[in-house]
């Protein structure tokens, strides 16, 4: 399935962008990337997208954007008024969404579901590309299957992407801690039936490795929040939800 | 050496020389630790740069404690074949650096040619190494102003290096000549020709 999007107005600067690259700073290459990357990072995890996935990069608003076809969007970073911020909305087919000037902040991550296919150069897409006025850009169909927030089920199996992540649980001793999931490991999440308001996290790590289960106390009192939490700290929930 | 922070993604180690900058280099190309995603000298500095998912500091701190510079140097430097920099040596500021080093144009040529060079770190644009001499006391001072434009493929020298625009960009070295050779391309793998530890030969060619 085909998603194009055409961005009929940049606002003053809009530049696809995506995580960068390491590795060349050797040779004077430095990272370059998206600006503020905990803001591109997060659009992308909202979306169930690939964490390089390219985005759009939006100084000071003013961007107009009509998807040709139905595409799912979502900004972050400064937030601008029309924006879909920090919550993705699905534009119809014809739909045009107009950012406003953003009151604080600089920098808006507009992303797609999937992330705009573009050829990289040296690897990577190379920073700064502006987008011109009238240019019509291709969405691409990696992506996992995000985790809705919200939804009605309370028990979710949720697929840990290929890197490893921290996540933050409540221990015996009620204070958060850090543990790691193991790359390819899952996690369990389901109503907790000893502690109220609490959720049991189970982590299963890939063969070989040992299971861990812990249990979530004080904060997270419902599905939502815990995942809303989880994707704010780095989480890549990407993969099958079983209902 | 000295091991520094440098914020929650980074050590600096500190050197007494370029020698030991490009010996610590050569050793790290070798036994990266893991989580170290960029590795860039300078003239008295290897930068480690980390990827905090998979590392922290002060486990990277433990493994670089023990490089020994000594491993990474000269020895094996002195085995590997040299880039050959064609030069055609009409730069607008030869004669400027013969006066500046006392002798004449064809004198200020056959010290640049006569030994081999070595790429001590990178910077200023992409690919733009900056090449120390093996021997000789290279120390010519920069132009008094830069200049705003500097034709890609000049050849220049500043203080105790020389170095080649990769393209055109602002300038404050003397221009000593020219080369046709691409030493940055970046459609190229690898896109740059004079990274660092790259042994180097500059050759006089006729225009």
């Amino acid at each position: 399935m085909t998603r194009h999007v055409v961005v009929e107005d940049p606002g003053p600067l809009t530049t696809v962008q995506d995580h960068g690259r390491s590795g060349q700073a050797a040779i004077g290459i430095g990272r370059s990337g998206a600006c503020d990357r905990a803001s591109y990072g997060l659009a992308n995890r909202l979306l169930g997208n690939r964490p390089s996935a390219v985005a759009l990069e939006v100084t000071y608003g003013g961007l107009v954007l009509r998807a040709e076809d139905e595409v799912t969007v979502v900004s972050t970073g400064a937030r601008c008024p029309g924006a879909p911020h920090n919550g993705p909305v699905r534009l119809r087919a014809g739909a045009v969404l107009r950012l406003g000037v953003p009151v604080s902040g600089m920098r808006t991550y507009v992303a797609v579901r999937g992330g705009f296919a573009v050829d990289p150069v040296l690897g990577r897409v190379y920073a700064g590309d502006a987008v011109p006025a009238g240019e019509r850009l291709l969405g691409t169909s990696a992506y996992g299957q995000a985790v809705p927030v919200g939804a009605g089920a309370s028990t979710r199996r949720l697929l840990v992407t290929p890197e490893p992540r921290q996540v933050a649980l409540a221990g015996e001793n009620l204070q958060p801690h850090l543990t790691t999931v193991a790359a390819g490991g899952t996690v369990e999440v389901a109503d907790n039936a000893v502690y109220p308001q609490s959720l049991t996290v189970t982590t299963t790590a890939p063969a070989g490795q040992p299971e861990t289960e812990l249990h979530l106390v004080a904060g997270f009192a419902s599905l939502a929040t815990l995942l809303w939490y989880v994707i704010q700290l780095g989480w890549h929930l990407y993969g099958a939800s079983d209902e | 050496m000295r091991v520094l922070p440098c914020g929650t993604a980074g050590l600096l180690l500190e050197c007494d020389d370029l020698d030991e900058v490009l010996g610590l280099y050569s050793v790290l190309q070798d036994r990266r630790p893991d989580g170290v995603v960029d590795v860039v000298p300078a003239a008295r500095t290897v930068l480690l740069v980390l990827d905090p998912a998979v590392t922290t500091p002060d486990r990277v701190r433990a493994q670089v404690g023990d490089l020994d510079a000594g491993e990474g140097r000269t020895t094996s430097r002195a085995e590997r074949s040299a880039v050959e920099v064609p030069v055609v040596y009409d730069g607008d500021d030869l004669d400027d650096v013969a006066e500046i080093l006392g002798c004449d144009r064809d004198e200020v040529v056959r010290r640049h040619t006569a030994g081999l060079w070595t790429v001590a770190f990178c910077g200023f644009a992409p690919g733009f190494g900056y090449l120390a001499a093996d021997e000789g006391d290279w120390s010519i001072p920069r132009r008094d102003s830069p200049r705003t434009r500097v034709p890609p493929g000049s050849v220049a020298l500043a203080g105790e290096f020389s170095g080649v625009y990769p393209r055109e960009s602002p300038g404050g070295w003397q221009l000593i000549g020219r080369t046709d050779l691409a030493v940055f391309d970046l459609d190229r793998d690898p896109p740059a020709l004079l990274a660092p530890d790259t042994r180097v030969r500059f050759v006089a060619v006729e225009p």
